[in-house]
């Protein structure tokens, strides 16, 4: 017996566009996305070192590039997620004794 | 922002959802339109109004979120009680799961003003206005709030949950002193509602594969029970790099259950058992 119309998919229940933010998923996201941010950061940094190595002209183009203000803003913005990653997401949370 | 228990309704909201679209990365068949608004009762002098999510499988139109007004002096206290009042007066067609009307058989849950609990249990009064309902989180809909648990129960079955003995069977009880019988205090208690799965976000992202805070607990609850003789099996069965271990310890779980129960330690008592066979 064929169905005359194909049988429509349930819908899927709405997660995190309705779900409340609580300190618990906060800082697990923050903990996700901010290790995102320091890995590129930790390619930036590796760049940089890469042309320290490299040689005089080499360091001032990338010097410069990080000298500008967008450079100055990924290196704060490393530093504010390296803050994130181990002192509010994962320190109080590993940290201090959180479960009963 | 000390949380002591998980029915502490919080008294701040900063953030009422992450600022997300309202239909952020949904497919086409699950998106959320606009419903209609319901009349208010005439003559009613305490009105709250409650959106909603209605899901019709048989009008093939998308979900949506009707806005009723409900009538507080004329309906009980609890969030189930405005649903049945919503039910019985205003629309027939609004679909729920319910039974005892007392938190322990965990029909009702759903997600109240953005968090899961059971719809008996939670005060009219300790919600916003208007209160948000929607059926638990991150589950495919059979119709208006009712989810379907088919997946989150052969989960439930896979961890076999039932007592497994290589000994022969006693005359009468198996017997277990009162000390081992205190260690599956606050996992047996557990009415199986999914609050818990259903808010946990790693489950959102690898539901599919990932057991989930409920079925973990169960499964910590037959590990600690000192009659049950599986425990090497039980534990091969689990250690796995996503039935147990897509746990990252977001604790959203324990956050949010409604029996207070805390999935969260059994969990972390499982690592510690698995780590302590390997050694």
């Amino acid at each position: 017996m064929s169905n005359p119309t194909a049988k429509r998919p349930r819908p899927l229940a709405p997660n995190v566009q309705i779900y409340r933010p609580q300190l618990t998923s906060v800082l697990s996201f923050l903990n996700r996305i901010t290790g995102v941010a320091l890995s590129v950061g930790a390619i930036v940094l590796v760049i940089w070192l890469l042309a320290a190595a490299r040689g005089p002209r080499t360091y001032a183009v990338v010097q410069g590039a990080i000298a500008s203000w967008i450079g100055q803003f990924v290196l704060f913005g490393t530093t504010f997620a390296f803050f994130l990653h181990s002192v509010a997401a994962s320190g109080i949370w590993y940290g201090t004794p959180c479960t009963a | 922002m000390i949380i002591e228990s998980s029915n502490q309704v919080p008294r701040v909201t900063v953030l009422k959802r992450f600022p997300l679209p309202r239909n952020f990365g949904v497919s086409s068949e699950s998106r959320i339109e606009q419903g209609r608004t319901w009349p208010a009762p005439p003559g009613a002098v305490h009105v709250k109004s409650f959106e909603i999510y209605r899901y019709e499988p048989d009008s093939g139109e998308n979900p949506r979120l009707d806005t009723f007004a409900v009538d507080l002096d004329d309906c009980g206290p609890m969030v189930l009680d405005a649903l049945i009042w919503i039910k019985n007066k205003v629309d027939s067609t609004l679909t729920f799961r319910r039974s005892c009307r007392e938190g322990i058989c965990g029909s009702c849950s759903m997600n109240i003003d953005g968090t899961n609990w059971l719809a008996c249990t939670r005060f009219i009064s300790d919600l916003a206005t208007p209160a948000t309902i929607y059926p638990l989180a991150n589950l495919r809909i059979v119709k208006d709030l009712v989810p379907d648990l088919t997946h989150l129960f052969a989960q439930y079955a896979a961890i076999e949950p039932w007592l497994k003995t290589k000994t022969a069977e006693p005359e009468r009880e198996r017997l277990q002193s009162a000390r081992e019988r205190s260690k599956i205090d606050g996992y047996y208690e557990c009415i199986l509602c999914f609050c818990c799965t259903s808010g946990c976000p790693s489950h959102w992202w690898n539901g599919d594969r990932f057991f989930g805070p409920a079925v973990l607990l169960q499964a910590w609850r037959w590990l600690t029970d000192s009659r049950d003789e599986a425990k090497e099996e039980r534990l091969d069965n689990l250690e796995d790099p996503f039935r147990l271990y897509r746990c990252h310890t977001i604790l959203n779980c324990t956050r949010t259950c409604p029996k207070g129960l805390n999935p969260g330690k059994a969990i972390a008592e499982i690592k510690k058992m698995v780590m302590e066979r390997r050694s």
